[in-house]
């Protein structure tokens, strides 16, 4: 990129397998899942850890689908450690038994990261499509912290839950939760199939806002709480991935390179794997990663305003997904669009009639 | 909870899962955490590798005081607010 330095990136995601036990119908990953016999090997993950310390990665998420499903976890956490990577495991909890939790810590293992779907059990197992998926959870989670290790609760926020935030927060807090995420869901990928259902509405919404910073107040020094808000609802765009090509890099199953989760919907950009080339070449020289760095590829509402440093000009998939255009500026902007798109076409969704008549669309377990 | 400051005979410890890294890419310390990264500067580097999990503040501060030839009154408050600070964000406790 010319005259622009390019950072080293600090955080790895390292999405190992898509295969999971549950079915949330706002899944992260691709509406398309890589099938198992796709995934790479433990041997080529070993590498690919080696190469990311190389580069300047400080800390990796080991994720899915959910991790547990692959039978070598534990030595992929083993030698992510080994690499002198700091090591979250972000996990269902659903898969791994006491003996299997010991195993990962002696590994190295630094920090559970556990998904919530709900507080309430019939709320969870529609979500996750599975029976007591709550339960199991609240069993592993006292597993974690009886170990010593630190346990973040991630709480993924929609219509059907948010009305009980007040309840999530004091659970994660009553469970030993240090940190709390609480992520309203992304409407990308399987969550933007099944929007009717679980977009909140405005009313919701603002006041899940007002809730968590009371909360964050209160709980100051005890819970640490990270907040997504609805990103559809916001004034100006979600700083997305901090900045595309800036930060993070996602390893796909297959070992495809992304600059996020999502960046398989850019059907124009070609993502190169781990086989082909080394993890510094891709960072720095491929044509997919310097796609969006830089201001050169942004309209001109959006190079010339003094947010650009603040949200990179926000998320290129939904820029995709909703106005057909991966250059555009992120449809939630109300600078570039003083019509919200977003909310003016989504006024059913608004007034909240949708909601209960719509069928969830789950995803696959593999 | 409110912003309390630690006392001089607190013992601050790294909190479960936190650990200090020297970061060779960037040529800095950093302090890494759950879903946490910190860049510290030369202070709070300096007062951070001081932390053993033994020694009190008041045995921080002196240490700190004789390595960079200051008195203990100049920098006891810098020590005091820089732990605390680290106390809320979940990198120390005592």
């Amino acid at each position: 990129m010319k005259g622009m330095t390019i950072p080293a990136p600090q955080v790895l995601l390292a999405e190992i397998t898509h295969r999971c036990p549950l079915q949330c119908p706002y899944c992260s990953n691709p509406t398309e899942l890589i099938k198992k016999d796709l995934e790479i090997s433990t041997a080529t993950w070993a590498r690919v850890f080696n190469e990311a310390a190389e580069l300047g990665v400080l800390q990796v998420s080991i994720s899915g689908g959910e991790p547990a499903a692959r039978r070598d976890l534990t030595k992929l956490v083993h030698s992510a450690r080994e690499a002198d990577l700091y090591v979250n495991l972000i996990t269902s909890g659903i898969g791994i038994t006491q003996d299997r939790l010991d195993d990962l810590v002696a590994a190295g293992c630094d920090h559970i990261q556990l998904s919530l779907q709900d507080v309430d059990s019939d709320g969870a197992k529609l979500i996750s499509n599975m029976n007591k998926s709550l339960e199991k959870k609240l069993e592993f989670a006292s597993w974690v912290t009886a170990r010593s290790l630190p346990l973040t609760v991630n709480a993924v926020m929609h219509r059907l839950n948010l009305d009980r935030l007040p309840e999530t927060i004091e659970l994660a807090s009553d469970i030993g939760a240090r940190r709390l995420e609480i992520a309203n869901v992304q409407y990308h990928g399987w969550a933007a199939l099944n929007k009717q259902v679980l977009m909140p509405t405005l009313d919701q919404s603002s006041q899940a806002n007002r809730i968590v910073a009371e909360a964050r107040e209160s709980l100051k020094g005890q819970l640490l709480i990270d907040y997504v808000p609805v990103d559809h609802y916001a004034e100006y765009p979600k700083a997305c991935m901090n900045g595309w090509g800036r930060v993070a890099v996602i390893i796909a199953p297959d070992g495809s390179v992304l600059p996020c989760h999502n960046a398989t919907t850019l059907e124009h950009l070609s993502f190169p794997k781990v086989h082909n080339q080394s993890l510094k070449t891709i960072w720095y020289e491929s044509p997919a990663f310097n796609a969006y760095r830089g201001d050169a590829w942004m309209p001109e509402i959006c190079r010339s305003c003094d947010r650009k440093e603040v949200d990179f000009g926000g998320c290129r998939c939904q820029a995709l997904a909703i106005l057909g255009d991966a250059a555009a500026a992120d449809p939630v902007c109300s600078r570039a669009h003083p019509h919200p798109l977003v909310i003016t076409t989504d006024n059913d969704i608004l007034s909240g009639a949708l909601a209960m008549d719509e069928q969830i669309t789950y995803r696959p377990n593999s | 909870m409110t912003l309390e400051l630690i006392p001089l005979n607190a013992t601050p410890k790294f909190d479960d899962g936190v650990r200090l890294k020297h970061d060779r890419v960037r040529e800095r310390f950093v302090v890494l955490g759950p879903e946490m990264l910190i860049e510290l500067n030369q202070t709070g580097t300096a007062i951070i590798n001081e932390v053993d999990g033994q020694s009190t503040v008041t045995e921080i501060v002196s240490r700190l005081a004789a390595r960079f030839e200051v008195s203990p009154d100049n920098i006891t408050q810098d020590v005091i607010e820089f732990c605390t600070s680290m106390v809320m964000r979940r990198v120390l406790r005592v």
